[in-house]
């Protein structure tokens, strides 16, 4: 079978989120074009998680928090042909959610993740289309200020913005382990 | 540092996680691994034909992927180590 890709996340590098990965995350992501794919915690891994996306794979790709594959290519099986589509697991190997891409030819041929892994890009034709992924963020509110917790890529730990919106300041804090 | 092998085509490159290196696979199962200085630090001829090649996170042992599918270990100066177990395509006809 025709290999799409191999995608290894160096969970190692500096500033990247190691507190999300445990024993039960996979690093390394080996696609095929026919739509099957293993995610393994290690190359003796003798219990990979074992995925059948229900794709044509073209790429995939780790967002830069390793938690979160992206997988473009098109859908099979449509009632009007091939649907250009970007799927996204977790490491642990579940669906997060399905991404349908308009396009002439049915594909996604390659993706890329921004440095914060809020944005995607995708090839698509002769397009690159530019999308917004919207995590879902640990907030709350209160005395109308708004709080909310992301990840730097720089930084291992949380970043936590403290939004006061009646003046319109903010405050960051960081804390491990949120 | 320019490479012309005047002979198959490049298929896959990639750089190590850290940065140092440049691993360059053809489709005629040859590997060119470069530094980031520009040097060629060592060369093979591999018996197979090659489609990917991806680097471990520790930059220390190379993935290389056939256009059959296989995909073998191998360490950073080039010496086959093992296969991967391919289990998710069990249950496929070929």
């Amino acid at each position: 079978m025709p290999l799409a890709a191999i995608e290894w996340y160096d969970s190692n590098r500096q500033g990247f989120g190691y507190e999300d990965i445990d024993e039960g995350t996979a690093q390394l992501c080996i696609a095929y074009q026919c739509g099957r794919l293993q995610l393994m915690r290690s190359l003796q891994d003798e219990v990979p998680i074992l995925i059948d996306t229900g794709m044509f794979i073209k790429a995939v790709k780790w967002n830069p928090n390793g938690n979160v594959l992206g997988v473009a290519g098109s859908l099979l099986e449509g009632p009007e042909g091939n649907k250009g589509t970007v799927q996204f697991y977790s490491p642990m190997g579940q669906h997060i959610r399905s991404l349908r891409v308009p396009s002439f030819g049915g594909i996604v041929a390659s993706l890329s993740w921004e440095g914060y892994g809020s944005r995607i890009c995708l090839a698509v034709d002769s397009n690159i289309l530019f999308a917004n992924i919207q995590p879902q963020y640990m907030w709350g509110y209160f005395s109308k200020t708004l709080v909310f917790a992301f990840r730097k890529p720089e930084r291992n730990d949380m970043c936590i913005v403290f939004w006061d919106t009646s003046i319109n300041a903010r405050h960051v804090k960081y804390m491990n382990r949120l | 540092m320019i490479n012309n092998r005047n002979k198959s085509v490049v298929t896959d490159m990639r750089w190590t996680p850290n940065g140092e290196k440049i691993g360059i696979v053809y489709e005629d199962g040859a590997v060119i691994v470069g530094s980031v200085e520009g040097t060629r630090l060592w060369g093979k001829e591999l018996k197979i034909r090659l489609k990917i090649i991806e680097w471990s996170p520790d930059s220390r042992t190379i993935l290389f992927g056939t256009p059959e599918g296989a995909v073998n270990v191998y360490d950073y100066v080039g010496n086959f180590q093992y296969p991967v177990k391919i289990q998710c395509l069990r249950g496929l006809k070929a």
